[in-house]
């Protein structure tokens, strides 16, 4: 497929400076910028629980999540799971 | 919403809550929570969170909470949830969020349901609550839980 994109002055700045420093053609990193944002919504939709259970055991630290997962999904995660854990800990002291 | 009736707990909800259900919500509801009418420091400690852009019917619930002590408060929006962990307010962080998961362990304690995952992953379906703060606070609380 061809593509014709319209990118801003910075953008274009940015492609062209990866360009040079990765010696690759500009669609190159196109293509790999949309496998990477692919892959991480792919993890995202598929095994975002599975990331809740490691972020919660320690296995994963806030920064790799963010590195994993679009922003949208490892906040869910930072802030969701702060919030239940408090809640946890409410709902055992009461029941107890 | 049907089970409610069968706790043994007392639900209670500020008068602003009411409003916002009232028109969609089955009146018998309203037999079994208590509504409060928020008064004096209460009401305006609710109103000093509305100030901080909490939304009224979360600002009353958090005051109400705040005044009967028991420092939690039962919210599924997602906006409160993100709103509660970004603003420094010492108050406001007293307040604990649960989640309708809250509400399943009190189910299952009771024998009401038997099996809370079934019904957790229903309503985070049916709510569309897939990859939100909702759902993954629901999802940890009822790990944390033991589930």
């Amino acid at each position: 497929m061809k593509a014709t994109i319209m990118i801003d002055q910075k953008t274009e700045q940015e492609l062209y400076d990866l360009s040079s420093l990765e010696h690759t053609s500009k669609s190159a990193i196109i293509r790999q910028a949309v496998t990477e944002f692919y892959l991480k919504e792919m993890r995202a939709k598929e095994n975002l629980l599975f990331f809740v259970d490691l972020y919660n055991k320690g296995i994963v630290t806030k920064d790799l999540l963010l590195l994993l997962l679009p922003r949208q999904d490892a906040e869910a995660i930072i802030i969701g799971s702060k919030t239940g854990k408090e809640a946890a800990e409410v709902a055992k002291r009461i029941s107890s | 919403m049907k089970a409610i009736p069968q706790l043994k707990e007392q639900c209670v909800i500020p008068l602003a809550v009411k409003e916002e259900l009232w028109p969609g919500t089955k009146p018998e509801i309203f037999i079994v929570v208590k509504v409060y009418e928020l008064t004096k420091r209460t009401l305006k400690k609710s109103r000093d969170f509305e100030k901080k852009g909490i939304g009224k019917g979360e600002a009353q619930c958090c005051a109400l909470a705040l005044r009967l002590g028991s420092n939690f408060i039962v919210c599924d929006d997602q906006k409160f949830i993100r709103q509660r962990f970004f603003i420094r307010d010492e108050d406001l962080q007293k307040i604990k969020i649960f989640g309708f998961a809250f509400f399943l362990h009190l189910f299952h304690q009771q024998g009401i349901i038997n099996d809370v995952w079934s019904y957790y992953t229903d309503i985070i379906s049916l709510c569309n609550w897939e990859r939100s703060e909702v759902q993954v606070a629901n999802y940890t609380f009822l790990k944390e839980m033991g589930y």
